[in-house]
């Protein structure tokens, strides 16, 4: 139920700069670093690793740019002229 | 808009004793049930909240209407002026501990195929709720958490000595902090059965060196097992959760870090585990936990575990009882 509401969440604020004609929302990848040269992990340990995080269309929740402080989130509103989307939670959101 | 969280379990008892501007916006927002979301201004007005499921999206709707119905005055950029805070506010979130690590953990629910071998439930299977009960998302996706260790914390995870074939327990306050707080059965969204001392039948956790060049590479090893529950209650009703760990530990001793810390548990619940009584699923049902670690690149990266709320709270100085779980 939480993470239908997230995902609803994530799809509604991406689309939300479409209506407030803003851009700045649009998440841009993660920097890509430099792998370090580490050596490979046994097949069957990383396939099940694999099967238990996310795959790529999955908890979209992970991508918003949250701010957990409300003040900070408050600073950039009043800067940006923006409103603020308070997710109350129970620990990082997508979890409890 | 900017999306913000605000964790119910740790920040709101400091939410309660703000005062000042901190209080001045924090008080009368009540931020106090759980999963409920707000479209807020920045200068504390509610344009519209609510919880439950679907309410995010409705929430969105409503909120982003009733902004755009607001005079452009009040809403162009500068028109709330606020000063910056001059000392760290009242509920403001503990970041993770200077120099310390922070594991993601992804916690998931899985079924076994026609041959045995683990796999994700799909959505064709969540139909039949007699097998999976309650939550559709709880079955399909994993849920996210974090696990915080302190910078002595993650070195004592290292043999001074590497040498290959020598095998050491992982440190009892590292152990425990993963048994009783991080093997919770969060897809099911409550915490109300925590797995405590109480409930711990047998476990135990290891590292071995395999490797000393040109990193050190330790195999982590382990089981876990927790029954138990009321003790008043049927034997039939009493639930249960047992793991067995597998993962790996590589550390860079030239620029003396982790370079890789990923580890889970693959284990059975019986009797919905740590969760929630709507979604007992029939027998033992996979349950598994993914511990890897945090590129740190996303807001979520930084955030306070969800056990921060159960663990009786923890202290600016990282006290508490998440960072003394072995006491």
């Amino acid at each position: 139920m939480f993470i239908r509401k997230l995902q609803t969440a994530a799809w509604l604020m991406a689309a939300a700069p479409v209506l407030m004609g803003l851009s700045w929302l649009v998440d841009r990848p993660p920097e890509v670093r430099a792998a370090a040269a580490l050596p490979a992990l046994p097949t069957s340990f990383t396939r099940t690793q694999a099967l238990i995080k996310p795959r790529a269309d999955e908890s979209q929740v992970e991508r918003i740019p949250w701010k957990e402080s409300l003040w900070e989130a408050r600073l950039q509103a009043a800067a940006e002229g923006k409103p603020i989307f308070i997710w109350v939670t129970g620990g990082p959101p997508g979890g409890c | 808009m900017i999306p913000a969280t605000f964790n119910i379990f740790y920040q709101y008892s400091n939410q309660v004793k703000c005062d000042g501007a901190d209080g001045k916006f924090a008080k009368p927002l009540n931020l106090a049930a759980n999963s409920e979301c707000l479209l807020v201004t920045a200068d504390g007005r509610v344009l519209a909240r609510g919880g439950g499921a679907g309410s995010a999206g409705v929430i969105l709707k409503n909120g982003l209407k009733k902004w755009q119905e607001l005079p452009e005055a009040e809403r162009k950029p500068g028109a709330v002026q606020i000063a910056p805070p001059r000392e760290r506010p009242k509920i403001a979130p503990l970041p993770p501990p200077p120099g310390g690590l922070v594991l993601a953990v992804y916690t998931r629910n899985l079924k076994r195929d026609d041959k045995g071998e683990l796999a994700h439930i799909t959505p064709e299977d969540i139909k039949d709720k007699t097998r999976y009960p309650s939550w559709d998302i709880a079955y399909t996706e994993p849920t996210r958490d974090n696990l915080w260790l302190s910078e002595a914390e993650w070195k004592s995870l290292l043999p001074a000595e590497p040498r290959k074939g020598d095998k050491f327990p992982v440190p009892a306050g590292v152990r425990d902090r993963i048994f009783f707080y991080h093997l919770w059965d969060l897809t099911q969204g409550g915490l109300e059965h925590p797995w405590e001392r109480r409930h711990l039948r047998a476990g135990e956790l290891t590292l071995t060196v395999e490797e000393t060049t040109p990193q050190v590479r330790l195999r982590l090893e382990g089981s876990v097992r927790f029954a138990g529950g009321d003790p008043k209650a049927d034997a039939k009703t009493q639930r249960g959760f047992e793991a067995r760990f597998h993962g790996y530990l590589d550390y860079d001793p030239q620029k003396k870090t982790i370079a890789r810390f990923s580890f889970h548990a693959l284990g059975e619940c019986w009797c919905a585990g740590s969760g929630d009584s709507r979604f007992v699923r029939p027998g033992r049902a996979p349950l598994t936990m993914g511990f890897e670690l945090a590129s740190g690149d996303k807001p979520i990266d930084r955030m306070a575990p969800a056990a921060f709320g159960v663990s009786g709270g923890v202290s600016a100085d990282y006290g508490g009882r998440y960072f003394a779980a072995d006491k």
